[in-house]
Protein backbone atom coordinates (compact mmCIF):
# COMPACT_ATOMS: atom_id res chain seq x y z
CA UNK A 1 0.00 0.00 0.00
CA UNK A 2 2.89 2.60 0.65
CA UNK A 3 6.41 2.17 -0.26
CA UNK A 4 8.93 4.10 0.74
CA UNK A 5 12.29 3.69 -1.43
CA UNK A 6 15.93 5.92 -0.32
CA UNK A 7 14.11 8.88 0.98
CA UNK A 8 15.74 11.35 1.98
CA UNK A 9 14.49 15.24 2.78
CA UNK A 10 17.63 17.60 3.81
CA UNK A 11 16.32 21.08 4.98
CA UNK A 12 18.59 23.84 4.01
CA UNK A 13 19.51 27.09 5.76
CA UNK A 14 21.48 29.59 5.26
CA UNK A 15 23.60 28.54 9.04
CA UNK A 16 23.06 24.96 8.38
CA UNK A 17 21.88 21.80 6.56
CA UNK A 18 19.76 19.35 8.36
CA UNK A 19 19.02 15.58 7.54
CA UNK A 20 15.57 15.03 8.83
CA UNK A 21 14.88 12.04 6.54
CA UNK A 22 17.93 9.78 6.11
CA UNK A 23 17.74 6.92 3.21
CA UNK A 24 14.51 5.51 4.46
CA UNK A 25 13.36 2.20 2.66
CA UNK A 26 9.72 1.03 4.03
CA UNK A 27 7.05 -0.64 3.25
CA UNK A 28 3.62 -0.78 4.66
CA UNK A 29 1.03 -3.32 3.89
CA UNK A 30 -2.73 -3.06 2.74
CA UNK A 31 -5.08 -3.01 6.37
CA UNK A 32 -2.01 -2.67 8.53
CA UNK A 33 -1.93 -0.54 11.18
CA UNK A 34 2.15 0.69 11.43
CA UNK A 35 4.20 2.39 13.75
CA UNK A 36 6.93 4.80 13.82
CA UNK A 37 8.43 5.39 16.91
CA UNK A 38 11.09 7.84 17.85
CA UNK A 39 11.84 10.99 19.91
CA UNK A 40 11.02 14.18 18.94
CA UNK A 41 13.67 15.16 16.15
CA UNK A 42 14.03 12.40 15.13
CA UNK A 43 12.39 13.15 11.66
CA UNK A 44 9.78 11.15 11.83
CA UNK A 45 6.88 14.38 11.60
CA UNK A 46 8.68 15.16 8.88
CA UNK A 47 8.28 11.34 7.43
CA UNK A 48 4.84 11.24 7.62
CA UNK A 49 4.05 14.24 6.08
CA UNK A 50 6.19 13.47 2.80
CA UNK A 51 3.58 10.39 2.83
CA UNK A 52 0.97 13.60 1.65
CA UNK A 53 3.32 15.66 0.33
CA UNK A 54 2.92 18.29 2.88
CA UNK A 55 6.33 18.16 2.67
CA UNK A 56 8.14 17.59 -0.52
CA UNK A 57 11.11 15.22 -0.38
CA UNK A 58 14.64 15.90 -1.60
CA UNK A 59 15.50 12.36 -3.00
CA UNK A 60 13.33 9.24 -3.04
CA UNK A 61 10.59 7.37 -4.23
CA UNK A 62 7.11 7.79 -2.73
CA UNK A 63 4.36 5.42 -3.65
CA UNK A 64 0.95 5.44 -1.69
CA UNK A 65 -1.91 3.71 -3.08
CA UNK A 66 -0.23 2.70 -6.55
CA UNK A 67 0.46 6.62 -6.93
CA UNK A 68 3.83 7.44 -7.53
CA UNK A 69 3.17 10.61 -5.05
CA UNK A 70 6.28 13.18 -5.85
CA UNK A 71 5.55 12.95 -9.52
CA UNK A 72 1.99 14.51 -8.66
CA UNK A 73 0.95 17.82 -8.22
CA UNK A 74 -1.75 20.28 -8.64
CA UNK A 75 -5.53 18.61 -10.05
CA UNK A 76 -3.78 14.91 -9.58
CA UNK A 77 -1.89 15.64 -5.94
CA UNK A 78 -5.31 16.97 -4.61
CA UNK A 79 -7.30 14.08 -5.88
CA UNK A 80 -4.90 11.66 -4.47
CA UNK A 81 -4.83 13.39 -1.00
CA UNK A 82 -8.47 12.91 -0.53
CA UNK A 83 -7.52 8.87 -0.60
CA UNK A 84 -4.62 9.74 2.37
CA UNK A 85 -6.38 11.46 5.55
CA UNK A 86 -4.56 12.86 7.79
CA UNK A 87 -4.92 13.12 11.94
CA UNK A 88 -3.26 16.06 14.07
CA UNK A 89 -1.73 15.98 17.74
CA UNK A 90 -4.25 19.24 17.53
CA UNK A 91 -6.74 18.47 15.93
CA UNK A 92 -6.35 21.02 13.56
CA UNK A 93 -10.83 21.57 13.39
CA UNK A 94 -12.07 24.71 11.80
CA UNK A 95 -13.79 26.34 15.37
CA UNK A 96 -15.61 28.48 12.91
CA UNK A 97 -17.97 25.57 11.97
CA UNK A 98 -20.00 22.85 13.74
CA UNK A 99 -18.84 19.52 14.64
CA UNK A 100 -21.52 18.52 11.58
CA UNK A 101 -19.91 21.17 9.30
CA UNK A 102 -16.45 20.10 10.33
CA UNK A 103 -17.12 16.45 9.15
CA UNK A 104 -18.89 17.95 6.00
CA UNK A 105 -15.80 20.18 5.18
CA UNK A 106 -13.88 17.27 3.38
CA UNK A 107 -16.87 16.42 1.67
CA UNK A 108 -17.21 19.93 0.22
CA UNK A 109 -13.82 19.97 -0.94
CA UNK A 110 -14.52 16.59 -2.75
CA UNK A 111 -17.66 18.66 -4.52
CA UNK A 112 -20.20 15.74 -3.01
CA UNK A 113 -24.11 17.05 -3.40
CA UNK A 114 -25.29 18.13 -0.34
CA UNK A 115 -27.85 15.42 0.28
CA UNK A 116 -25.39 13.33 0.37
CA UNK A 117 -23.04 14.89 2.69
CA UNK A 118 -25.64 14.94 4.96
CA UNK A 119 -26.28 11.75 5.32
CA UNK A 120 -22.54 10.48 4.79
CA UNK A 121 -22.05 13.10 8.19
CA UNK A 122 -24.95 11.04 9.73
CA UNK A 123 -23.07 8.24 9.38
CA UNK A 124 -19.48 9.02 10.27
CA UNK A 125 -21.07 10.69 13.92
CA UNK A 126 -22.19 7.24 14.85
CA UNK A 127 -19.38 5.18 13.63
CA UNK A 128 -17.42 7.34 16.25
CA UNK A 129 -19.82 7.87 18.47
CA UNK A 130 -20.79 11.79 18.43
CA UNK A 131 -24.45 11.44 18.35
CA UNK A 132 -25.82 14.18 20.33
CA UNK A 133 -22.62 16.42 19.81
CA UNK A 134 -23.61 17.40 15.87
CA UNK A 135 -24.29 21.17 16.37
CA UNK A 136 -21.41 21.47 19.05
CA UNK A 137 -18.72 23.79 18.06
CA UNK A 138 -14.99 22.36 18.59
CA UNK A 139 -14.58 25.00 21.91
CA UNK A 140 -17.51 22.95 23.54
CA UNK A 141 -15.66 19.53 23.20
CA UNK A 142 -13.28 17.63 24.97
CA UNK A 143 -10.33 16.94 24.06
CA UNK A 144 -11.09 13.43 23.06
CA UNK A 145 -14.28 14.49 21.09
CA UNK A 146 -12.32 16.61 18.99
CA UNK A 147 -10.12 13.67 18.21
CA UNK A 148 -13.49 11.62 17.19
CA UNK A 149 -14.15 14.72 15.23
CA UNK A 150 -11.14 14.58 13.42
CA UNK A 151 -11.00 11.23 12.86
CA UNK A 152 -14.65 11.65 11.69
CA UNK A 153 -13.67 14.25 8.94
CA UNK A 154 -10.57 11.87 8.09
CA UNK A 155 -12.72 9.04 6.88
CA UNK A 156 -15.60 10.84 5.22
CA UNK A 157 -14.43 10.45 1.72
CA UNK A 158 -13.67 6.61 2.03
CA UNK A 159 -9.67 7.03 2.17
CA UNK A 160 -7.12 4.19 1.86
CA UNK A 161 -4.82 5.48 3.99
CA UNK A 162 -5.23 7.25 7.39
CA UNK A 163 -2.06 9.12 8.62
CA UNK A 164 -1.85 9.82 12.64
CA UNK A 165 0.60 12.63 13.15
CA UNK A 166 0.95 12.30 17.16
CA UNK A 167 -2.81 12.09 17.19
CA UNK A 168 -2.85 10.83 21.07
CA UNK A 169 0.16 13.02 22.58
CA UNK A 170 -2.45 15.65 23.91
CA UNK A 171 -4.82 13.29 25.24
CA UNK A 172 -4.60 12.10 28.66
CA UNK A 173 -4.34 8.03 29.47
CA UNK A 174 -7.68 7.25 29.58
CA UNK A 175 -8.85 9.23 26.34
CA UNK A 176 -5.90 7.86 24.08
CA UNK A 177 -6.97 4.22 25.18
CA UNK A 178 -10.51 5.21 23.92
CA UNK A 179 -9.38 6.72 20.56
CA UNK A 180 -6.68 3.64 20.29
CA UNK A 181 -9.80 1.28 20.35
CA UNK A 182 -11.61 3.67 18.21
CA UNK A 183 -8.87 3.17 15.56
CA UNK A 184 -7.96 -0.58 15.81
CA UNK A 185 -12.00 -0.67 15.53
CA UNK A 186 -12.02 1.40 11.95
CA UNK A 187 -9.39 -0.47 11.16
CA UNK A 188 -10.88 -3.85 11.47
CA UNK A 189 -14.42 -2.82 9.93
CA UNK A 190 -12.99 -0.72 6.71
CA UNK A 191 -9.65 -2.67 6.45
CA UNK A 192 -7.95 1.09 6.73
CA UNK A 193 -4.09 1.24 6.26
CA UNK A 194 -2.80 3.35 9.45
CA UNK A 195 0.50 4.60 9.61
CA UNK A 196 1.27 6.79 13.10
CA UNK A 197 3.81 8.25 14.43
CA UNK A 198 3.95 8.75 18.05
CA UNK A 199 6.52 8.52 21.30
CA UNK A 200 4.58 6.32 22.91
CA UNK A 201 5.80 2.58 22.78
CA UNK A 202 2.04 2.40 25.07
CA UNK A 203 0.53 3.32 21.42
CA UNK A 204 2.71 0.86 19.69
CA UNK A 205 2.43 -2.14 21.95
CA UNK A 206 -1.70 -1.56 22.30
CA UNK A 207 -2.63 -1.19 18.38
CA UNK A 208 0.50 -1.74 16.03
CA UNK A 209 1.10 -4.78 13.89
CA UNK A 210 4.76 -3.76 13.17
CA UNK A 211 6.71 -1.14 14.50
CA UNK A 212 9.86 1.06 12.88
CA UNK A 213 12.00 2.71 15.23
CA UNK A 214 13.66 6.12 14.15
CA UNK A 215 16.53 7.82 15.24
CA UNK A 216 18.43 11.32 13.50
CA UNK A 217 16.32 10.38 10.20
CA UNK A 218 17.36 6.73 9.88
CA UNK A 219 14.74 3.57 10.57
CA UNK A 220 17.29 1.82 12.69
CA UNK A 221 15.05 -1.19 13.42
CA UNK A 222 11.92 -2.67 12.31
CA UNK A 223 9.49 -5.78 12.48
CA UNK A 224 6.36 -7.29 13.90
CA UNK A 225 5.94 -5.05 17.27
CA UNK A 226 6.08 -8.99 19.31
CA UNK A 227 9.79 -9.68 17.94
CA UNK A 228 10.86 -5.91 18.47
CA UNK A 229 9.86 -6.83 22.12
CA UNK A 230 11.17 -9.61 22.48
CA UNK A 231 14.64 -8.86 21.05
CA UNK A 232 15.25 -5.02 20.71
CA UNK A 233 18.66 -5.26 19.31
CA UNK A 234 19.39 -1.04 19.13
CA UNK A 235 19.86 0.69 22.10
CA UNK A 236 17.00 3.16 21.38
CA UNK A 237 14.44 0.98 20.68
CA UNK A 238 15.50 -0.98 24.40
CA UNK A 239 14.81 2.60 25.76
CA UNK A 240 11.14 2.14 24.36
CA UNK A 241 10.76 -0.54 25.15
CA UNK A 242 11.22 -0.51 28.85
CA UNK A 243 8.45 2.34 28.84
CA UNK A 244 6.06 -0.18 29.06
CA UNK A 245 7.98 -3.67 30.28
CA UNK A 246 9.26 -2.06 33.30
CA UNK A 247 7.57 0.62 35.75
CA UNK A 248 9.70 3.76 36.05
CA UNK A 249 10.93 3.12 39.73
CA UNK A 250 12.01 -0.49 38.89
CA UNK A 251 15.43 -0.48 38.92
CA UNK A 252 16.05 2.25 41.87
CA UNK A 253 13.65 -0.79 43.80
CA UNK A 254 15.76 -3.42 42.64
CA UNK A 255 19.43 -1.78 42.88
CA UNK A 256 18.48 -1.99 46.96
CA UNK A 257 18.23 -5.85 46.46
CA UNK A 258 21.03 -5.93 44.41
CA UNK A 259 23.34 -4.53 47.05
CA UNK A 260 22.04 -7.02 49.90
CA UNK A 261 24.42 -9.23 50.82
CA UNK A 262 22.20 -12.07 52.67
CA UNK A 263 20.37 -12.41 49.19
CA UNK A 264 19.76 -15.20 46.75
CA UNK A 265 20.54 -14.86 43.39
CA UNK A 266 18.08 -12.04 41.69
CA UNK A 267 16.79 -12.93 38.18
CA UNK A 268 15.32 -11.20 35.54
CA UNK A 269 12.82 -12.92 33.27
CA UNK A 270 11.30 -11.89 30.23
CA UNK A 271 8.10 -13.73 28.97
CA UNK A 272 6.72 -13.85 25.70
CA UNK A 273 4.21 -14.10 23.58
CA UNK A 274 2.04 -17.21 25.39
CA UNK A 275 4.68 -18.18 27.67
CA UNK A 276 3.57 -14.96 29.40
CA UNK A 277 0.57 -16.38 30.07
CA UNK A 278 1.39 -20.25 31.41
CA UNK A 279 1.99 -20.52 35.05
CA UNK A 280 5.99 -20.93 35.22
CA UNK A 281 6.09 -19.55 38.22
CA UNK A 282 3.95 -22.47 39.39
CA UNK A 283 6.34 -25.18 37.88
CA UNK A 284 9.37 -23.44 38.66
CA UNK A 285 8.86 -23.93 42.65
CA UNK A 286 6.94 -27.84 42.24
CA UNK A 287 10.07 -29.07 39.83
CA UNK A 288 13.11 -27.43 41.36
CA UNK A 289 12.34 -26.80 45.22
CA UNK A 290 13.01 -23.61 45.43
CA UNK A 291 11.83 -20.81 46.95
CA UNK A 292 10.75 -17.03 44.79
CA UNK A 293 10.51 -14.53 46.21
CA UNK A 294 8.71 -11.74 43.62
CA UNK A 295 10.59 -8.42 43.80
CA UNK A 296 8.74 -6.52 40.94
CA UNK A 297 7.16 -7.35 37.47
CA UNK A 298 4.66 -6.08 34.77
CA UNK A 299 2.85 -7.71 31.86
CA UNK A 300 1.74 -5.55 28.85
CA UNK A 301 -0.45 -6.70 26.09
CA UNK A 302 0.70 -5.94 22.38
CA UNK A 303 -1.65 -7.46 19.64
CA UNK A 304 0.06 -10.51 18.63
CA UNK A 305 0.49 -11.55 22.83
CA UNK A 306 2.09 -10.44 25.81
CA UNK A 307 5.14 -9.67 27.01
CA UNK A 308 6.13 -9.74 30.41
CA UNK A 309 9.24 -8.99 32.93
CA UNK A 310 9.40 -10.61 36.52
CA UNK A 311 12.37 -9.48 38.80
CA UNK A 312 12.36 -12.17 41.39
CA UNK A 313 14.87 -13.87 44.17
CA UNK A 314 15.87 -17.17 44.37
CA UNK A 315 15.94 -19.17 47.36
CA UNK A 316 17.27 -22.54 47.57
CA UNK A 317 20.57 -24.86 47.65
CA UNK A 318 22.68 -24.15 44.98
CA UNK A 319 21.80 -27.88 43.09
CA UNK A 320 18.32 -26.48 43.47
CA UNK A 321 18.88 -23.14 41.75
CA UNK A 322 21.00 -24.52 38.96
CA UNK A 323 18.41 -26.96 38.55
CA UNK A 324 16.03 -23.38 38.11
CA UNK A 325 18.08 -21.77 35.58
CA UNK A 326 18.06 -24.85 33.76
CA UNK A 327 14.07 -24.98 34.06
CA UNK A 328 13.76 -21.64 32.57
CA UNK A 329 15.81 -22.24 29.83
CA UNK A 330 14.20 -25.04 28.40
CA UNK A 331 10.69 -23.04 28.84
CA UNK A 332 11.88 -20.88 26.69
CA UNK A 333 11.95 -18.03 28.95
CA UNK A 334 14.35 -15.77 29.01
CA UNK A 335 16.68 -15.40 32.15
CA UNK A 336 19.14 -12.58 33.07
CA UNK A 337 21.22 -13.23 36.51
CA UNK A 338 21.60 -9.49 37.61
CA UNK A 339 22.93 -11.28 41.07
CA UNK A 340 24.44 -14.07 41.64
CA UNK A 341 26.76 -14.04 45.43
CA UNK B 1 -38.79 72.65 24.84
CA UNK B 2 -35.74 71.69 22.76
CA UNK B 3 -36.57 74.21 20.37
CA UNK B 4 -35.72 76.98 22.93
CA UNK B 5 -32.71 75.19 24.09
CA UNK B 6 -31.26 74.81 20.46
CA UNK B 7 -32.58 78.02 19.07
CA UNK B 8 -30.99 77.55 16.02
CA UNK B 9 -31.04 74.20 14.81
CA UNK B 10 -33.06 73.92 11.69
CA UNK B 11 -34.10 70.06 12.36
CA UNK B 12 -34.83 69.52 8.47
CA UNK B 13 -31.02 70.44 7.49
CA UNK B 14 -29.79 68.38 10.12
CA UNK B 15 -32.00 65.25 9.37
CA UNK B 16 -30.62 65.95 5.75
CA UNK B 17 -26.69 66.23 6.69
CA UNK B 18 -27.69 63.31 9.51
CA UNK B 19 -28.64 61.17 6.04
CA UNK B 20 -25.56 62.61 4.25
CA UNK B 21 -23.25 61.65 6.65
CA UNK B 22 -24.58 58.17 6.91
CA UNK B 23 -24.80 57.37 3.55
CA UNK B 24 -21.14 58.35 2.71
CA UNK B 25 -20.04 56.25 6.09
CA UNK B 26 -22.51 53.06 5.21
CA UNK B 27 -20.87 53.15 1.37
CA UNK B 28 -17.86 53.85 2.39
CA UNK B 29 -17.90 51.16 4.75
CA UNK B 30 -19.10 48.52 2.53
CA UNK B 31 -16.17 49.51 -0.52
CA UNK B 32 -13.68 49.74 2.16
CA UNK B 33 -14.62 46.22 3.56
CA UNK B 34 -14.23 44.44 -0.04
CA UNK B 35 -11.43 46.32 -1.01
CA UNK B 36 -9.51 46.26 2.30
CA UNK B 37 -10.19 42.12 2.64
CA UNK B 38 -8.85 41.85 -0.84
CA UNK B 39 -5.19 44.22 -0.42
CA UNK B 40 -5.34 42.35 3.38
CA UNK B 41 -5.28 38.91 1.41
CA UNK B 42 -3.05 39.97 -1.21
CA UNK B 43 -0.57 41.18 1.53
CA UNK B 44 -0.56 37.82 3.86
CA UNK B 45 -0.50 35.62 0.75
CA UNK B 46 2.57 37.02 -0.52
CA UNK B 47 4.21 37.05 2.54
CA UNK B 48 6.93 34.30 3.55
CA UNK B 49 5.76 31.17 3.93
CA UNK B 50 2.51 31.46 2.43
CA UNK B 51 0.60 30.59 -1.19
CA UNK B 52 2.21 33.12 -3.41
CA UNK B 53 5.38 34.01 -1.45
CA UNK B 54 6.63 36.93 -3.64
CA UNK B 55 9.16 39.76 -2.31
CA UNK B 56 8.63 41.71 -4.93
CA UNK B 57 4.98 41.90 -4.91
CA UNK B 58 4.39 42.28 -0.88
CA UNK B 59 6.98 45.03 -0.89
CA UNK B 60 5.02 46.98 -3.40
CA UNK B 61 1.92 46.40 -1.90
CA UNK B 62 3.47 46.99 1.70
CA UNK B 63 4.75 50.47 0.33
CA UNK B 64 1.51 51.21 -1.42
CA UNK B 65 -0.46 50.49 2.10
CA UNK B 66 2.15 52.71 4.06
CA UNK B 67 1.97 55.91 1.74
CA UNK B 68 -1.61 56.07 1.96
CA UNK B 69 -1.87 54.96 5.70
CA UNK B 70 0.44 57.78 5.99
CA UNK B 71 -0.84 60.42 4.29
CA UNK B 72 -3.38 62.88 6.65
CA UNK B 73 -6.46 62.58 5.59
CA UNK B 74 -7.49 66.29 5.04
CA UNK B 75 -3.96 66.50 2.52
CA UNK B 76 -5.27 63.11 1.49
CA UNK B 77 -8.32 64.70 0.29
CA UNK B 78 -7.07 67.87 -1.98
CA UNK B 79 -4.97 65.76 -3.61
CA UNK B 80 -7.05 63.49 -4.43
CA UNK B 81 -9.97 66.28 -6.35
CA UNK B 82 -8.35 65.36 -9.88
CA UNK B 83 -8.94 62.36 -9.34
CA UNK B 84 -12.53 62.73 -7.66
CA UNK B 85 -13.26 64.75 -10.57
CA UNK B 86 -12.35 62.19 -12.67
CA UNK B 87 -14.42 59.59 -11.34
CA UNK B 88 -17.41 61.12 -10.24
CA UNK B 89 -17.41 63.67 -12.30
CA UNK B 90 -17.57 66.74 -9.39
CA UNK B 91 -15.61 67.37 -6.20
CA UNK B 92 -19.12 68.57 -4.48
CA UNK B 93 -21.54 66.45 -2.43
CA UNK B 94 -21.56 63.50 -0.36
CA UNK B 95 -20.50 60.62 -3.45
CA UNK B 96 -18.05 62.56 -4.57
CA UNK B 97 -16.24 62.31 -1.03
CA UNK B 98 -16.20 58.38 -1.58
CA UNK B 99 -13.12 57.64 -3.54
CA UNK B 100 -10.79 59.71 -0.75
CA UNK B 101 -12.77 58.36 1.76
CA UNK B 102 -12.13 54.50 0.39
CA UNK B 103 -8.53 55.42 -0.40
CA UNK B 104 -7.85 56.72 3.10
CA UNK B 105 -9.63 54.05 5.29
CA UNK B 106 -8.96 50.84 2.63
CA UNK B 107 -4.96 50.34 2.83
CA UNK B 108 -5.41 50.92 7.12
CA UNK B 109 -8.24 48.19 7.21
CA UNK B 110 -5.96 45.97 5.06
CA UNK B 111 -3.42 46.52 7.34
CA UNK B 112 -5.88 45.08 10.36
CA UNK B 113 -7.36 42.10 7.96
CA UNK B 114 -3.64 40.79 7.55
CA UNK B 115 -3.45 40.76 11.36
CA UNK B 116 -6.69 38.84 11.07
CA UNK B 117 -5.49 36.40 8.71
CA UNK B 118 -1.91 35.62 10.28
CA UNK B 119 -3.72 34.78 13.34
CA UNK B 120 -5.81 31.58 12.13
CA UNK B 121 -4.16 28.46 13.06
CA UNK B 122 -1.43 26.81 10.50
CA UNK B 123 -2.27 24.08 11.36
CA UNK B 124 -5.75 24.00 10.39
CA UNK B 125 -4.71 25.69 6.35
CA UNK B 126 -2.80 22.58 6.57
CA UNK B 127 -5.27 20.50 7.40
CA UNK B 128 -7.33 21.47 4.58
CA UNK B 129 -4.43 20.63 2.28
CA UNK B 130 -4.41 17.13 3.41
CA UNK B 131 -7.57 16.53 2.40
CA UNK B 132 -7.09 18.25 -1.26
CA UNK B 133 -8.10 21.61 -0.82
CA UNK B 134 -7.12 24.00 -3.54
CA UNK B 135 -5.83 27.97 -2.61
CA UNK B 136 -9.21 28.98 -3.54
CA UNK B 137 -11.04 26.55 -1.17
CA UNK B 138 -8.84 27.46 1.59
CA UNK B 139 -9.32 30.88 1.06
CA UNK B 140 -13.03 31.09 1.04
CA UNK B 141 -13.71 28.53 3.13
CA UNK B 142 -10.76 28.58 5.94
CA UNK B 143 -8.57 31.80 5.67
CA UNK B 144 -12.03 34.12 5.97
CA UNK B 145 -14.19 32.20 8.06
CA UNK B 146 -11.96 31.61 10.76
CA UNK B 147 -10.78 35.24 10.77
CA UNK B 148 -14.05 36.62 10.78
CA UNK B 149 -14.24 38.13 13.82
CA UNK B 150 -11.14 39.95 13.65
CA UNK B 151 -12.42 41.33 10.06
CA UNK B 152 -15.45 42.40 11.91
CA UNK B 153 -13.98 44.12 14.51
CA UNK B 154 -11.58 45.96 12.33
CA UNK B 155 -14.30 47.11 10.18
CA UNK B 156 -15.78 48.53 12.96
CA UNK B 157 -13.19 50.49 13.85
CA UNK B 158 -12.53 51.62 10.76
CA UNK B 159 -16.24 52.24 10.23
CA UNK B 160 -15.88 54.61 13.14
CA UNK B 161 -12.54 56.00 11.77
CA UNK B 162 -14.68 56.76 8.45
CA UNK B 163 -17.70 58.94 10.41
CA UNK B 164 -15.09 61.05 10.70
CA UNK B 165 -13.46 61.29 8.21
CA UNK B 166 -17.01 62.27 6.43
CA UNK B 167 -16.37 65.49 8.96
CA UNK B 168 -13.45 66.37 7.58
CA UNK B 169 -14.69 65.87 4.06
CA UNK B 170 -17.01 67.83 4.30
CA UNK B 171 -15.15 70.54 5.00
CA UNK B 172 -14.62 70.62 1.24
CA UNK B 173 -18.06 70.67 0.24
CA UNK B 174 -19.03 66.86 1.01
CA UNK B 175 -21.79 68.03 2.58
CA UNK B 176 -22.77 66.02 5.72
CA UNK B 177 -23.06 66.74 9.70
CA UNK B 178 -19.27 67.59 9.66
CA UNK B 179 -20.29 70.40 6.59
CA UNK B 180 -23.42 71.86 8.57
CA UNK B 181 -20.90 71.94 12.23
CA UNK B 182 -18.24 74.28 10.56
CA UNK B 183 -20.42 76.24 8.33
CA UNK B 184 -23.69 76.89 10.04
CA UNK B 185 -22.28 76.26 13.68
CA UNK B 186 -18.90 77.80 13.41
CA UNK B 187 -18.50 79.94 11.02
CA UNK B 188 -22.09 81.88 11.68
CA UNK B 189 -21.24 81.42 15.68
CA UNK B 190 -24.44 78.80 16.56
CA UNK B 191 -22.65 76.91 18.75
CA UNK B 192 -26.06 74.97 19.46
CA UNK B 193 -25.51 73.86 15.93
CA UNK B 194 -22.23 72.65 16.67
CA UNK B 195 -23.52 70.74 19.79
CA UNK B 196 -26.83 69.13 17.89
CA UNK B 197 -24.00 67.99 15.03
CA UNK B 198 -21.48 66.49 17.43
CA UNK B 199 -24.56 64.64 19.02
CA UNK B 200 -26.10 63.24 16.13
CA UNK B 201 -22.03 62.13 15.08
CA UNK B 202 -21.59 60.53 18.22
CA UNK B 203 -25.07 58.57 17.72
CA UNK B 204 -23.76 56.81 14.63
CA UNK B 205 -20.64 56.21 16.31
CA UNK B 206 -22.52 54.55 19.05
CA UNK B 207 -24.80 52.54 16.74
CA UNK B 208 -22.06 51.68 14.49
CA UNK B 209 -20.51 50.30 17.60
CA UNK B 210 -23.14 48.32 18.93
CA UNK B 211 -23.66 46.51 15.43
CA UNK B 212 -19.86 46.04 15.02
CA UNK B 213 -19.45 44.40 18.60
CA UNK B 214 -22.78 42.05 18.34
CA UNK B 215 -21.54 40.91 14.63
CA UNK B 216 -18.33 40.08 16.39
CA UNK B 217 -19.89 38.21 19.43
CA UNK B 218 -21.83 36.07 17.28
CA UNK B 219 -19.43 35.26 14.70
CA UNK B 220 -16.72 34.21 17.59
CA UNK B 221 -17.14 30.59 18.64
CA UNK B 222 -13.72 30.27 19.62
Amino acid sequence: MISLKQLSKIFKTSASTITAVDSVDLSVDEGEIFGIIGYSGAGKSTLIRILNMLERPTSGNVTVADKDMSSLSGRSLREARQEISMIFQHFNLLWSRTVKENIAFPLEIAGVAKEDRNSRVHELIDLVGLKGREDAYPSQLSGGQKQRVGIARALANNPKVLLCDEATSALDPKTTDSILDLLTDINKKLGLTIVLITHEMHVIRKICHRVAVMEEGRIVEQGPVLDVFRQPKEEMTKEFVKQVTEPEETMESISDWLHDKNQGPIIKLMFLGEDAEQPVMTELIRHCGVAVNILQGKVSKTREGSYGTLFVELQGEQENLDKALQFLEDHRVEAEVLKND
Amino acid sequence: MINNLLPNVNWESMWEASLETVYMSIVAVAITFVLGIILGLLLYLTDKGNFWENKTIHAITATVVNIFRSVPFIILLILLIPFTNLLIGTMLGPSAALPALIVGAAPFYARLVEIGLREVDKGVIEAAQSMGAGQWSIIMKVLLPESMPALISGITVTGITLVSYTAMAGAIGAGGLGDLAYREGFQRTQPDVTFAATVIVLIIVFIFQTIGDWITYKTDKR
